[in-house]
């Protein structure tokens, strides 16, 4: 099964293969248990070495290709899943030129899935990201302005759910047939204040993002996962508690009817919705 | 793993932020029921921020309606990004209303009502256009948008009724227009019609404003029912501050959009060219070709 990992920078992506894989190679996995690493994993080894120091992962550019593709047995069925780890740069510069970017387009072409990384802890209440609390001003309208561009608008000054749907669109556009959608609130340890239900937080936080999703329910049926990769905020500090453990224990996943759950989860959700 | 099929289009686009023309709404229109909405008023009376709040209310949860999509989201982002208040800025004005020399002058968004799905393709009449009609300089039979248009909104600046100095001449100018279009065979008939009163929250915040439009609303409605017995009087205050009290009217502007017309089916957009004497300072400069 291949699935297409869909997020811009900072979103969650490489954390989630790096805990996904500690979690697998170490037996945190619920029911999904490793068979067979296909690839190297010298990016996330280095990557659960990192969680180990308590140090988010970061990418470098000899990453660009990174991927975790496995064969996990999951009861009596063995299942080959592929994760591509793109960088989220060039997702950013697609949507910001406008043109398809060659490699993502086929991935999406080939998937059976998709995962979408959105930041749980970034969003701000009834908003996208730009704080959209108030109504318009009626700028412009008045005969007596000039008629000049108020500022340098760019795609990339778009809110993330703008965002979200601009590429979903193209998705939709590129894929021709169904594609079951995990998508991911990533960081959700850091939620404020703490929420208990993944998609009920979108639809508070992101209304124009979900009522899109909703009314695409065929094409991109979906669930909607809190996950926390590094169980913390490694910034803040975590309590000794976390501390004590082991990187694969504290992460964990909010499934969408609000049960925790391991990491595997949204893989085991797209194994049961691919068609 | 094997390869399987790809189709691939190297260098494929996205959309990109500019709206639609007239063959790209009639795309759409045969993807499912839609209506073409044509607004028409004096510069500044609150087009764009009617065109602009059907995507960014949208964006707030509790809405009616839910949103399944647009072909112009970036054209109304990029309308919609200086109006978004941030860190005490003045909101800084946005591009006016012009010819565009392509004839890319339609946005879309599809929005959801219960059951049913519709395309609306939201369009304005620029501004000079509207006052040559009113002139009578350019007849109704020179617009052909007039024509197409499933939903036709007439548009009173109620900021303008605000003010001593522009109430009598926003009064004259719609009386004007509804003079010419009676006098034209147009609209179409299966055009319907709507006299929608903007900046309603200013009107009801001035007492002195109150009194003097109160006696010829009524008037003003009797003439334009003349052209549509059933046309719909709605007092909308889009860019009310967040404390305003008051009903909106935003919601009946939505439900009157998103009725179905007399129209038993969509008939394609022609495409329109201006008049040819629109004044060339209304025109956009034509876009170069990519390098």
């Amino acid at each position: 099964m291949r699935i297409v990992l869909l997020g811009e920078q900072a979103t969650g992506k490489s954390s989630l293969l790096v805990a996904l894989y500690g979690a697998l190679v170490n037996h945190r996995a619920g029911e999904l248990q490793l068979v067979r690493t296909v690839d190297e994993v010298q990016f996330l080894s280095r990557g659960l070495q990192a969680f180990g120091r308590r140090e988010s992962v970061q990418r470098t550019d000899l990453d660009s290709d990174a991927r975790l593709v496995i064969e996990v047995a999951r009861g009596e069925q063995i299942v080959g899943v592929e994760l591509p780890d793109r960088s989220g740069e060039l997702l950013k510069h697609m949507l910001d030129s406008r043109v398809w970017e060659t490699d993502l387009q086929r991935q999406i072409g080939l998937a059976s899935g998709a995962m979408l990384f959105l930041r749980a802890d970034l969003a701000v209440p009834d908003a996208g990201s730009d704080a959209f609390a108030e109504p318009l001003e009626p700028a412009g309208e008045d005969p007596a302005q000039p008629a000049v561009e108020a500022v340098a608008w760019t795609p990339g000054v778009m809110p993330a759910d703008a965002r979200t749907v601009d590429l979903l669109q193209a998705v939709l556009d590129a894929h021709a047939d169904r594609l079951p959608l995990a998508i991911i609130l990533s960081a959700w340890d850091r939620v404020s204040p703490p929420a208990a239900a993944p998609a009920a937080w979108l639809a508070e936080r992101m209304p124009l993002l979900e009522q899109f999703l909703g009314t695409h329910a065929q094409r991109l049926p979906r669930a909607v996962f809190g996950v926390s990769a590094q169980g913390g905020d490694f910034a803040a500090g975590l309590d000794d508690g976390l501390i004590a453990q082991d990187p694969w224990d504290r992460a964990f996943a909010v499934r969408p009817d609000e049960a925790r759950g391991t990491l595997s989860e949204p893989v085991l959700w797209l194994l049961d919705n691919a068609g | 793993m094997d390869e399987g099929p790809q189709a691939l289009d190297p260098g494929a686009r996205l959309f990109g932020a500019d709206p639609l023309n007239a063959d790209e709404a009639s795309g759409l229109l045969a993807q499912g029921p839609g209506r073409l909405v044509v607004w028409m008023g004096e510069p500044g009376c609150g087009k764009t921020t009617l065109t602009t709040q059907l995507y960014e209310r949208q964006r707030h949860t509790g809405q009616p309606t839910r949103f399944a999509g647009s072909r112009t989201l970036l054209a109304f982002e990029r309308l919609a990004h200086p109006r978004r208040p941030r860190s005490g800025e003045p909101a800084p004005p946005a591009p006016r209303s012009a010819i565009d020399p392509e004839g890319r002058e339609i946005l879309h968004i599809a929005l959801i009502a219960g059951e049913l799905r519709v395309h609306l393709l939201l369009s304005e009449l620029p501004s000079e256009i509207f006052r040559q009609l009113a002139d009578n300089q350019l007849s109704t039979a020179g617009i052909p948008l007039l024509r197409r248009g499933d939903k036709l909104a007439l548009l009173i600046d109620g900021g303008a009724l605000c003010d001593n100095d522009t109430r009598a001449a926003v009064l004259t100018r719609a009386r004007q227009v509804i003079e010419r279009l009676l006098a034209d065979p147009a609209p179409h008939p299966g055009t319907e019609l709507a006299l929608v009163v903007t900046k309603w929250d200013l009107i009801a915040a001035d007492a002195g404003a109150m009194a003097y439009w109160q006696p010829r609303e009524e008037q003003l409605l009797a003439e334009f029912r003349r052209l549509d017995p059933a046309a719909p009087h709605l007092r909308v205050a889009a860019g009310a501050p967040a404390g305003y009290r008051g009903d909106d009217g935003f919601a009946a502007l939505r439900s009157w959009l998103l009725a179905p017309g007399p129209r038993p089916a969509d008939p394609p957009i022609a495409p329109w060219d201006w008049p040819l004497d629109a004044p060339p300072r209304l025109r956009r400069p034509r876009r170069r070709a990519p390098a």
